[in-house]
């Protein structure tokens, strides 16, 4: 085993609130950790590999750090100027030390097991995210608590005649979240890879309602009501409900966030991989054949190529839309280039100078029913100042002087209390490289085959990562596991 | 070479109505309601500028500078300049003001000449597309590309064009819209009017309603060349890349190909 020797770090890392069984006890303990050398490995296959890897997201970076460390040589070519992609934590244009996620925002426990295979390597400070909690939720112009919804849900299932015994004997131990379960996990047991929906003996389910499931199975109409799912695939609920199944998230899970912000990690890979990452490398053409790949790139406007044996692609499709591939890809993949859709999302923060709705008694985990602004959290709290930042989430292409202007005319407190000193926006549908959130799902009658597993699929030396390449959409999460899957497919090949 | 012309009027009422008057009438507003009255004796100055046409060179990275082929794959840049709004190899052209529209000219007979040759004028854009030009639309929307909200091609099969439908889309245009098509919203465009609204959602279904031809936006991209049509076995493809100033001055560079 070959052993680099790096420059050490010293980092502080802070505990605050934490469940001691959840986090290990070096993330929760004030101190110092060190970390001063990186394991390299021998390649699986004895000889190193030359690698390109498209794209220094958070999938491309996780994929290039595990290449590097398989013993492979890497390049990192990336469009932007700068690391992380949709991970985009800002500190600039804040007072006091504040700052935002205006990309991907939080983690869970359980889940998300290769992004916390970094948080513990890099020995990364987490902190635990309230922002759901104890929301008010604006419904046709009137706030509910969450108990209000329940009781509302609760006289909706009685005015439709109630739940029937097994759904009851069910929701004993179970919450009502879960109801699906009680007509999904029977089909569980034919699962044998979470990344293999078909020939399992489900096929033919693909293009049946998974409301066909539950009525077929005896569910009352309460249930029914409450489960929906007219227009979704039973084979792809049950497949999704399966994963997260396996993955622990039948019992209630904990959002988490990195303190600093969550580029904090996409930063700590780039730090490893160093200027094995070129930045302002935008990708126009991949050549590729058997023996390996050929990529033009263009760098300070001169146009460049460089060749590898294999090509780890970590762009998103919006990206990929624009390169040019030689030979064509198949048409399977070409459909997964032209037909993936990606949510589109405005951010908008608000620096305000108090907490100012704790003079109204209220949570300010706010849901609302305008246009112009969908959700409203706070974010950095741990940050000692009298300041706060507030996270507004919004359709893509909002002006956020909209959003302010819809969260002071219904803010459910005092609107004199509102002390808004500083709106930033980041309007990810107008991002030139990063065009969009998380991915959107294969749920439709007849979908999944059209997708899936040709997203995932390599295609002779190009192998593709990527959040979008993982059987589900939750970005960092996603994003670290195709990128370790793509690593391992590229060592072992 | 930009000209700055400084026009001093001392009178100043008829030469200064004269140098708005379109924007009045457009605005279907009095002179003074629309301007300011000044005193005769009122002495200002005024800046115009010399308009000149945006430079632009359309660019496609393939071996065969004649013929495509049908199914393939091509890339494609598109360099801009103009003395005023810049120039794009220094990132001073906005993308979703550069365009290239692809049209699609069948050859019924190789010995005949075609008469729709030029048939994608050199005329300023229909005013529903200047208009998304200037929104955030294209952020979102394709003409024949599936991004976060329906294509154009996918709109027009939906929803025929008529009245009725021109004033329902434009009506979801200006107040947003969720559901209709999948869970995505889409935001409200208050900054638009009504009319300006329903003027996009008419150019959005005639457009999309076009097989033949297809817009892009941005300097750089790629496009599929169709798959042969049923009983076609050649035609034309001409490629449009245009840009409009500032001053509302469109530049374009053209390219016709022959397919095979």
């Amino acid at each position: 085993m070959k052993q680099i020797k790096r420059r050490g770090f010293i980092k502080n890392t802070i505990y605050s609130g934490l469940g001691a069984s959840l986090i290990p006890s070096y993330l929760m303990a004030q101190g110092q950790a060190e970390m001063g050398t990186l394991d390299i490995k021998k390649p699986a296959s004895g000889k190193a590999k030359k690698i390109i890897v498209a794209g220094a997201g958070i999938s491309g970076l996780c994929c290039a750090y595990e290449l590097m460390k398989k013993g492979h040589e890497v390049t990192v070519l990336e469009a932007s100027g700068r690391l992380g992609g949709a991970v985009l934590s800002v500190h600039d244009g804040l007072a006091d030390g504040l700052y935002a996620d205006f990309g991907a925002e939080n983690f869970t426990k359980p889940g998300y097991k290769n992004y916390w295979k970094y948080i513990e390597e890099f020995k990364l400070p987490v902190l635990p995210y309230h922002h759901r909690e104890d929301r008010l939720t604006r419904i046709d112009g009137v706030w509910h608590t969450e108990k209000m919804q329940k009781d509302a849900r609760e006289k909706k299932v009685q005015e439709m005649g109630g739940f029937n015994k097994n759904e009851l004997k069910f929701l004993q131990s179970n919450p009502v979240g879960n109801l699906q379960l009680l007509y999904l996990e029977p089909y569980f047991e034919k699962f044998t890879d979470e990344y293999r929906p078909f020939g399992i003996g489900y096929d033919h389910l693909e293009n049946i309602q998974v409301s066909q499931i539950y009525k077929k199975a005896g569910a009352s109409k309460a249930a029914m009501s409450l489960l929906g799912g007219d227009q979704t695939s039973a084979l792809y609920s049950i497949w999704q409900a399966y994963i997260m199944h396996k993955r622990g998230y039948d019992n209630p899970f904990e959002l988490f966030r990195l303190k600093g912000g969550n580029q904090v990690l996409t930063n700590e890979l780039g730090k490893r991989l160093g200027t094995k990452v070129k930045l302002g490398c935008q990708i126009l053409e991949i050549e590729h054949n058997d023996s390996g790949v050929n990529v033009t790139y263009r760098e300070l406007g001169e146009v460049k190529k460089i060749s590898a044996d294999y090509l780890a692609c970590c762009l998103r499709t919006t990206a990929l839309k624009k390169i040019l591939f030689t030979p064509a890809l198949p048409p399977q993949k070409q459909f997964i280039i032209d037909n993936i859709k990606y949510d589109q999302t405005t951010r908008i923060v608000f620096q305000a100078r108090s907490k100012f709705w704790l003079k109204d008694n209220i949570s300010i985990n706010l849901s609302f029913d305008h246009p112009a602004l969908a959700h409203i959290w706070q974010v950095a709290d741990e940050v000692d100042t009298d300041r706060v930042c507030l996270m507004a989430k919004a359709p893509g292409g909002t002006n956020p002087l909209r959003t302010l202007e819809a969260f002071r005319e219904l803010y459910p407190g005092n609107k004199s209390n509102i002390d808004i000193e500083q709106t930033l926006v980041k309007d990810w549908s107008k991002d030139t490289f990063v065009h969009g959130c998380e991915r959107h799902g294969f749920s439709g009658l007849g979908e999944l085959s059209k997708f899936w597993p040709h997203t995932m699929s390599a295609h002779g030396r190009i192998h593709f990562g990527g959040a979008h390449t993982d059987n589900r959409s939750w970005g960092m999460e996603a994003a670290t596991n195709s990128a370790n899957r793509v690593a391992t497919e590229i060592d072992t090949a | 070479m930009r000209t700055i012309v400084l026009l001093l009027f001392v009178s100043i009422g008829c030469t200064w109505h004269n140098l708005d008057c379109k924007v009045v009438k457009s605005q279907n507003k009095s002179i003074s309601d629309a301007l300011p009255i000044f005193s005769a004796s009122t002495i200002f100055t005024k800046e115009t500028q010399e308009k000149s046409t945006p430079k632009v060179k359309l660019h496609l990275f393939q071996n065969d500078h004649e013929n495509l082929s049908w199914g393939s794959f091509i890339r494609y840049a598109i360099e801009v300049s103009d003395k005023e709004d810049g120039d794009s190899k220094y990132g001073e052209i906005l993308n979703n003001k550069v365009l290239l529209e692809i049209e699609f000219l069948p050859i019924q007979d190789e010995k005949a000449p075609n008469k729709n040759l030029g048939a994608t004028h050199k005329g300023p854009y229909p005013e529903g597309l200047s208009l998304m030009m200037g929104s955030t639309c294209f952020a979102c929307h394709g003409d024949k590309e599936v991004l976060a909200g329906p294509s154009f091609s996918q709109i027009a099969e939906r929803y025929g064009k008529n009245l009725n439908n021109i004033a329902l889309l434009g009506h979801r245009i200006l107040t947003g819209s969720t559901g209709q098509w999948g869970s995505m919203e889409m935001p409200a465009h208050p900054d638009l009017t009504a009319e300006e609204s329903e003027k996009i959602a008419a150019f959005i279904l005639t457009q999309g309603s076009r097989k033949n031809h297809r817009i892009l936006t941005g300097l750089e991209g790629t496009f599929q060349v169709m798959e042969k049509p049923d009983g076609q076995t050649q035609g034309v493809y001409i490629l449009t890349a245009s840009y409009t100033s500032n001053s509302s001055v469109k530049g374009q560079d053209r390219i016709t190909l022959q397919i095979q």
